[in-house]
């Protein structure tokens, strides 16, 4: 790893192009669909010069939706690889993802049995709310779980095969819950696959207050995290009330983690593939690090939902598809890579 | 009264009532066979494990009784090799180690500044500030982590086998480094595996199997037949130079 550049130029360059990227994904998040919009009209419609409902009503929700989950993945993220200092850690390996999603899935059939409302996703529509802090419970309950069947956070491929068994018996369960209304499976089959379409104004709301919620504490906590990648017994002796310090993180990047799935079901790999691209770049102080994991996260998303929307034209993929075929091979990059050092 | 001072512990683990005093100003070597129970009174000492019976005292207060932060200025804790962020730069590194000063969001006055200064150059790690951890040799890392535990500017520095992973040219530097900090006042407590760097402490403890076996200045204390009876026959000591060394008789 090296930084060759100047550090702090090459910090501020990484963080102008990640602002950059932002802004770009979300001209042409709301400039491409079915209507394709030059960006100057979406631009204006942007800055409420002209009055464009295709933008403020279906297009832009959606892509701030898109944004606002990416951000929350990736800084959520970030905070799992530091927490447990593992460097393979993210919402979707460690279960946390499919525990929101089975929770969100039963905080609707609990609601309505699986009704024609769940199947137009009125229930996110109208009480994104109760769904997020539903899932929030799930993700915390599959976070602890996976550690407690890893015994712990040291070693780094028992977590992840205890993250990937809850995740999969959990993502089993979910299935099951959703199996019960067979009609309705298509349109609930590509929620759970990660999906943008069905974001609207409430859930961009009920996003916006999660990540208010939960990411000031975060990012206040970047030097905690500095001092646990010295490990914890060191951590400890500096005085830090560790155990109360973990709490909060685990709470926070839980909840980021349930905002996210209850708003656009399981995306896999945002929350590893951002903090990852970025610790090469910046190195990691995640004091910087989770920041730039927000942006980067939010980068990712956008990018990946272009393409969702794009790829198979008229026809729409769920974004979940393509994070999870592009997030895949790195994963595998990375523990090849790993083993090679080892 | 000053002074780090363990009374009768007994437990965790190894631990089968441990009395030890370290005072400052006094480089003490903690020297043992593997398993004797060292590193655990250490962090016993360093407040990191609560004894099952006994009690360690902090300049005359039980050290339950001093806030973490408070502890965390008093005592530095270097422990044994590990885990260490590759990403991270040498300099915030050091920073880290004011954190007792700081708490979780305070703001670096000058004093913090001057005490990093400080630990950077008394450690001779100033010369790599700015680079990243990952990017340094095991003896230049070994000199940053001991910078970060200076840095607190602890009265009572407590480490872990400081020397293991070293060649012998960084061997000798944080021997001669443990020195000087103790000629400046500190108390300094580490946990060594080789004799002949005990015999460059001012006293020597030998821990066998959860006590204490013997305690005192290195020339008494590193004996032929007590040095026979920890690690076996083939033990030879020799004076020189006022000084005891260690050889294996092949």
């Amino acid at each position: 790893m090296t930084l060759s550049l100047p550090l702090t130029l090459k910090r501020s360059l990484v963080f102008s192009w990640l602002l950059l990227l932002l802004l770009l994904a979300l001209v042409l998040g709301v400039a491409l669909g079915a209507v394709t919009l030059s960006p100057l009209e979406v631009v204006r419609a942007l800055l409420g010069q002209e009055e464009n409902p295709i933008v403020t009503e279906l297009r832009l929700p959606r892509v701030l939706g898109g944004l606002l989950v990416g951000a929350a993945l990736g800084v959520a993220g970030a905070a799992f690889q530091g927490l447990f200092r593992n460097p393979l850690a993210d919402p979707y390996l460690m279960g946390s993802a499919s525990g929101a999603a089975f929770a969100v899935t039963l905080f609707a059939v609990i609601l309505g049995g699986l009704s024609p409302a769940f199947a137009q996703h009125a229930v996110f529509q109208h009480l994104p709310l109760s769904a997020t802090l539903f899932g929030f419970l799930g993700a915390l309950l599959a976070t602890l779980l996976t550690l407690v069947l890893a015994g712990g956070v040291a070693r780094t491929g028992e977590l992840v095969l205890a993250g990937v068994v809850v995740g999969s018996v959990l993502t089993g369960a979910t299935t099951y819950l959703m199996m019960q209304d067979a009609d309705r499976v298509r349109a609930v089959f590509a929620y759970t696959l990660g999906n943008l379409a069905f974001m609207g104004w409430p859930s961009v709301k009920a996003l916006l207050l999660f990540l208010l919620l939960a990411l000031p504490p975060l990012l206040l906590l970047g030097r905690v995290l500095n001092a646990l990648q010295l490990g914890e017994e060191t951590a400890k002796s500096l005085g830090l009330p560790l155990d109360a310090l973990k709490l909060l993180l685990l709470l926070a990047a839980s909840l980021l983690t349930a905002s996210a799935v209850a708003q656009a079901g399981i995306i896999g790999f945002v929350g590893l593939v951002a903090p990852h691209a970025l610790r090469r770049l910046l190195g990691e102080d995640y004091r910087l690090l989770l920041p730039a994991s927000a942006l980067g996260g939010a980068v990712l998303l956008g990018f990946a939902d272009l393409l969702a929307r794009t790829l198979t034209r008229p026809a729409e993929l769920p974004v979940g598809v393509v994070t999870t075929l592009l997030g895949g091979p790195f994963f595998l990059y990375l523990m090849w890579r790993r083993r090679g050092r080892a | 009264m000053g002074g780090l001072e363990a009374r009768g512990i007994v437990g965790p683990h190894a631990l089968r009532g441990v009395d030890l005093a370290l005072r400052p100003g006094e480089w003490l070597a903690l020297l043992g066979p593997n398993g004797a129970g060292k590193s655990i009174l250490l962090r016993v000492m360093a407040g990191l494990l609560r004894p099952r019976k006994g009690e360690v005292f902090l300049e005359g207060r039980p050290l339950g009784r001093y806030g973490s932060y408070e502890r965390g200025r008093l005592l530095a804790y270097l422990p044994q090799g590990g885990a260490y962020p590759e990403g991270l730069l040498v300099e915030e590194v050091v920073r880290l180690g004011r954190l007792p000063h700081l708490g979780l969001w305070g703001r670096e006055g000058k004093e913090d500044k001057e005490a990093v200064e400080w630990a950077l150059e008394a450690t001779g790690a100033a010369a790599f500030r700015g680079r990243l951890l990952g990017t340094l040799s095991g003896g230049e890392r070994q000199r940053v982590l001991l910078a970060r535990a200076l840095a607190a500017r602890p009265r009572y520095l407590l480490l872990d086998e400081p020397t293991t992973f070293l060649d012998l040219e960084h061997q000798a530097g944080v021997v001669a480094l443990l020195r000087r900090l103790a000629e400046m006042g500190l108390g300094v407590l580490s946990v060594l595996h080789d004799p002949n760097q005990a015999a460059l402490a001012h006293r020597v403890a030998v821990v066998r199997e959860g006590r204490v076996l013997a305690e005192g200045g290195p020339e008494e204390v590193l004996s032929e037949p007590l040095l026979q009876r920890l690690y076996g026959p083939g033990v030879r000591v020799f004076p020189l130079e006022g000084r005891p060394h260690v050889y294996l008789d092949g």
